[in-house]
């Protein structure tokens, strides 16, 4: 049993995908309001006491020890652990996905039927440089993890996610500068090696699809209060994408913009934009793709070309079923059960040559779905493996009533509707 | 100048909220559920503090806020849900989506462990005390608490193997 390098602690070192996962739950920040609220509930709880005091009884006093099974607690000093410092292995945990590059378009076309349509249209289409933030809505929460999102004006990104995380992203998408914060990390991506061209679905696709766009939403959902400020509303559809738009009545600004994720088999239930802000002054060094001081810097793997489409969606369920001893993902769309999988092939942070080209696979899958109606393609591999008796374990259509299946042996055909689970 | 068993409450609340908040979210994973629980220790705690002076009221919150949380954890019979602490985007970097269903899994799977193991685990590794440390909070001995240790490693390593169907 081996010894951790830690003055206040003689645990032992965990295994690599459990020491991954301690990291990844260290690396979330406390939220400080959070933490201002407890205080300020902790210090009115006396209040509360003294106005209904509570006699305390025998038993209340053995409470103390929390639990009958154990002693009273004896008086002791603890040394506390210092403002917990992450590790290199949060880089190294977070560096696991290298070669994955996930663009989700959100189409977005607008139609100004109105004055008040059109002002914040010619608002959108005027902009060069602008902000916004992303609130992403999962199940089970009801409160949103935030993105605060960046565009240069000559369109370099930058991503500020809620655990810390910065993403830098060239004019092309293509990200060059991972930073996370609590480990001081910098995962460099190289410039110099030709990169695949991403997805024609990026974040931003949403704007350019808006300028070329006409004028007529598609519905009117009338006036209400948004954050205090009187808002219209407008659906805007594109193919099978739908937006919800609210404009401030009196400045004739974007204040939201709504809609359902657009891929199944993700927890996320609803993306929100807000804040926008559009050609105020940002600082250069904002978008550099150099690493800040004080950074360790990590050279990435280059990301691998991957075809995307029905081969990606293959050779990524071929490697995830050769290291799971035939069993198929629980999704091709949540990365969980891929990230503890895929850590026992990482060496020095990264994953092997191979590993990243899957990982590339993967994130190709993405997009790919994104691009299509959710009534359009069905993945069935939940619970299946290899070497059961032949089915399919995807579906697509690909043109009219055309569709495509990959069974569990990975081979594909054509199929008919009626042949679909 | 005030000891440690008879400081004043808002003393006690200033040095101690954020290490209880910080121990219930590592465990729980919410904003949301660590303030609950923040607020049940805190009324216990007060409870206390008026019924005379209180031996240690670090190794109070940390049990407390330790043992509550876990409580929870095993009330709401989770599934494999990111808090929202850990939700981040599918859009965004990935490396942010593989780190936060880690970070789920692994605290369903922790507070699955016995409650003993659930605690020492917790302890150990998402507060970094020390197992001496641990054993005296928990009033436990040190042997204990590397017993404790090992079995909670190793079940979670075979939980780790079975999700990863290398059964």
């Amino acid at each position: 049993m081996s010894q951790r390098n830690d003055p206040h602690s003689d645990a032992p070192e965990l295994e690599s995908e459990l020491q991954a996962a301690v990291w990844a739950v260290l690396s979330k920040p406390l939220d400080a309001d959070a933490v201002a609220r407890v205080k300020a509930r902790a210090t009115n709880a006396q209040d509360e006491h003294s106005r209904d005091p509570i006699n305390l009884s025998a038993q209340d006093a053995d409470q103390r020890t929390i639990s009958s099974n154990h002693r009273p607690a004896s008086k002791y000093t603890v040394t506390l652990p210092a403002p917990f410092a992450t590790k290199s292995f949060l880089a190294k945990c977070l560096a696991l996905a290298t070669g994955i590059v996930v663009i989700v378009g959100t189409a977005f076309m607008l139609h100004s039927p109105e004055s008040l349509y059109a002002e914040a249209i010619d608002q959108l289409r005027a902009a060069r440089s602008f902000t916004y933030i992303t609130h992403i809505y999962t199940e089970g929460n009801t409160k949103p993890s935030e993105t605060k999102t960046m565009v240069a004006e000559d369109g370099r990104r930058r991503m500020e996610l809620a655990g810390g995380t910065i993403s830098i992203s060239d004019s092309s998408s293509r990200v060059r500068l991972v930073l996370i914060s609590d480990a001081k990390r910098a995962l460099v991506y190289d410039q110099d090696i030709p990169q695949p061209k991403l997805p024609k679905h990026d974040q931003l696709a949403w704007l350019e699809n808006l300028k070329a766009h006409g004028d007529k939403p598609d519905k009117e959902l009338g006036t209400k209060l948004l954050d205090g400020r009187s808002a219209e509303g407008f659906v805007a559809k594109q193919g099978q994408y739908a937006y919800t738009m609210w404009i401030d009545t009196e400045s004739k600004k974007l204040l939201q913009v709504e809609h359902e994720m657009f891929a199944k088999g993700t927890s996320i239930t609803k993306v929100v934009m807000t804040d926008f802000r559009f050609n105020e002054p940002l600082d250069e060094s904002l978008f550099s793709f150099n690493a800040p001081a004080g950074y360790t810097v990590q050279k990435q793997r280059p990301t691998p070309k991957v075809a995307g489409g029905e081969e990606s969606i293959i050779e990524a369920l071929r490697g995830y079923t050769k290291r799971s001893a035939g069993k198929f993902p629980k999704s091709i769309t949540e990365w969980g059960d891929w990230a503890v999988l895929f850590s026992a092939d990482s060496k020095d942070g990264q994953p092997n040559e191979e590993a990243t080209k899957v990982l590339a696979h993967l994130g190709s899958i993405l997009p790919f779905l994104v691009s299509r109606s959710k009534d359009d393609y069905q993945y069935l591999g939940a619970g299946k493996f290899l070497n059961d008796e032949h089915c399919i374990v995807f579906w697509y259509r690909t043109e009219g009533e055309k569709y495509r299946a990959i069974y569990n042996d990975l081979s594909v055909s054509d199929v008919e509707r009626k042949d679909l689970p | 100048m005030p000891n440690e068993q008879s400081p004043d409450w808002g003393q006690v609340v200033e040095r101690h909220a954020e290490r209880v908040f910080r121990i219930a979210f590592r465990i729980l994973g919410s904003v949301h559920d660590a303030e609950d629980v923040s607020q049940v220790v805190f009324t216990e705690a007060v409870k206390m503090h008026a019924a005379g002076p209180v031996q240690s009221w670090t190794g109070l919150f940390v049990r407390l806020a330790t043992l509550r949380a876990i409580d929870l954890s095993r009330r709401r019979r989770r599934t494999v849900e990111l808090g929202e602490g850990d939700r981040v985007s599918s859009v965004g970097p990935p490396e942010e989506a593989v780190g936060a269903e880690l970070a789920a899994w692994l605290r369903k799977a922790a507070n699955e462990l016995p409650e003993q193991q659930a605690a020492i685990f917790s302890l150990i590794y998402f507060e970094q005390l020390g197992r001496d440390e641990v054993a005296a909070i928990l009033a436990i001995s040190p042997e204990t608490v590397s017993t404790a240790l090992y079995k909670a490693r190793q079940r979670l390593m075979s939980q780790i193997s079975v999700f990863n169907g290398e059964r």
